[in-house]
């Protein structure tokens, strides 16, 4: 775990348990910028959004912050289905090909542009907003690469090409919070709704081969990988049963 | 005997855990007391999950144990039909939204130790 920063495991458990303690929670809301949008609608009103507004929550304390502007305006509204995250505890975000940090006064503000390449989908930062990582897919190739890029230069840190034969993911992957576990589906049952199941751990630069956790499964939805790799979650729909 | 609900699903989760010897195999998450179960969501570090009844009239957290995932503990949320509620990464707070007059969306905030509270943009 951040092996790139001499960070161990266990000290990364340590700042998860201090955010934890801290309970200091950010999160993303834009439906007051919607009933804006509704009331001031324009000709653009269906492609953006006017401004990206964050509440901050403390639990322990039972308090939710007014509205803390980012600051961040003419967002598409195409990069709110796909193309966001917000780290652990929301001091940063990446929207819409920008790096914003909460810096020490409180203020959001741009850090920097990091533009993904390619078709991409599904950014991710990890829990310290150091590392983002996204599927990356070229206009009609089929040979998709999961990048992770240095969030502080916008550069390449190391990318897992899926294996040659696993390489109908079809964006049917998810990545721990400390990304250094990958789960997706290779699915090879064109047609059935079926998939396999596959765990990649990676190891600084290089990464394991994949393991083979569950074959031929119903695939529905992504699979869910808990903050520290350690879980992977399927859900699945079915027709109630008495 | 199959039934269909309305609309609705019924969610059924599998989970496969590390171990020092590798990954378990994939088990299902049986939550005991909860009927017409739905999966909404889960707090990222998987110690955590939500779930509803079919009629969207409650919520319920429950956790994983050493004998297996806890009975929910409920709470009525402020609106009748919240939409799929989320869960902080710590798991103890729930954020759903939705309307009671079909106009004004409200936000809802459940801290697992206190009452519902309620933002409005």
């Amino acid at each position: 775990m951040y092996m790139e920063n001499n960070i161990s495991r266990k000290d990364a458990a340590q700042m998860k348990r201090r955010f934890i303690s801290n309970c200091m929670i950010y999160l993303l809301v834009l439906p007051g910028l919607i009933r804006q949008a509704l009331a001031d609608r324009s000709d653009d009103f269906f492609d953006h959004l006017n401004e990206l507004l964050v509440y901050e929550i403390s639990p322990e304390e039972g308090t939710i912050s007014e509205f803390i502007s980012t600051g961040i305006t003419d967002i598409p509204l195409s990069a709110l289905s796909d193309d966001w995250s917000a780290n652990y505890d929301g001091s940063a975000i990446y929207i819409d090909r920008k790096f914003i940090v909460l810096d020490t006064n409180n203020q959001y503000k741009i850090e920097r542009e990091i533009h993904l390449e390619g078709i991409t989908r599904h950014p991710c930062l990890d829990s310290e907003g150091k590392i983002i990582t996204y599927l990356k897919r070229e206009p009609g190739d089929n040979n998709p690469s999961i990048r992770f890029l240095d969030t502080s230069t916008g550069q390449l840190i190391t990318q897992y090409t899926v294996l040659k034969q696993h390489r109908e993911i079809l964006f049917s992957y998810d990545i721990s919070a400390d990304a250094n576990t990958i789960a997706y589906f290779f699915i090879p049952y064109s047609g059935t709704g079926l998939g396999d199941l596959y765990v990649v751990d990676r190891k600084e630069t290089y990464f394991t081969d994949p393991i083979l956790i569950q074959d031929r499964t119903f695939v529905e939805s992504p699979p869910r990988v808990s903050s520290g790799g350690n879980r992977i979650f399927l859900f699945r729909s079915v027709c109630g049963t008495d | 005997m199959y039934h269909l609900v309305g609309i609705e699903y019924f969610y059924l989760d599998q989970y496969v855990e590390r171990t020092k010897d590798g990954w378990t195999s994939p088990c299902k998450i049986v939550v005991e007391n909860a009927t017409n179960t739905v999966f909404h969501g889960l707090a990222r570090d998987g110690t955590l999950a939500l779930v509803s009844s079919s009629l969207y009239d409650e919520v319920g957290l429950t956790e994983k144990t050493e004998n297996g995932w806890s009975s929910p503990q409920y709470f009525t949320p402020k609106i009748p039909v919240p939409n799929s509620p989320l869960i902080s990464e710590d798991g103890n707070v729930v954020v759903y939204s939705g309307s009671n007059d079909r106009k004004e969306p409200t936000i809802y905030f459940y801290f697992r130790e206190g009452d519902s509270t309620k933002l409005e943009p």
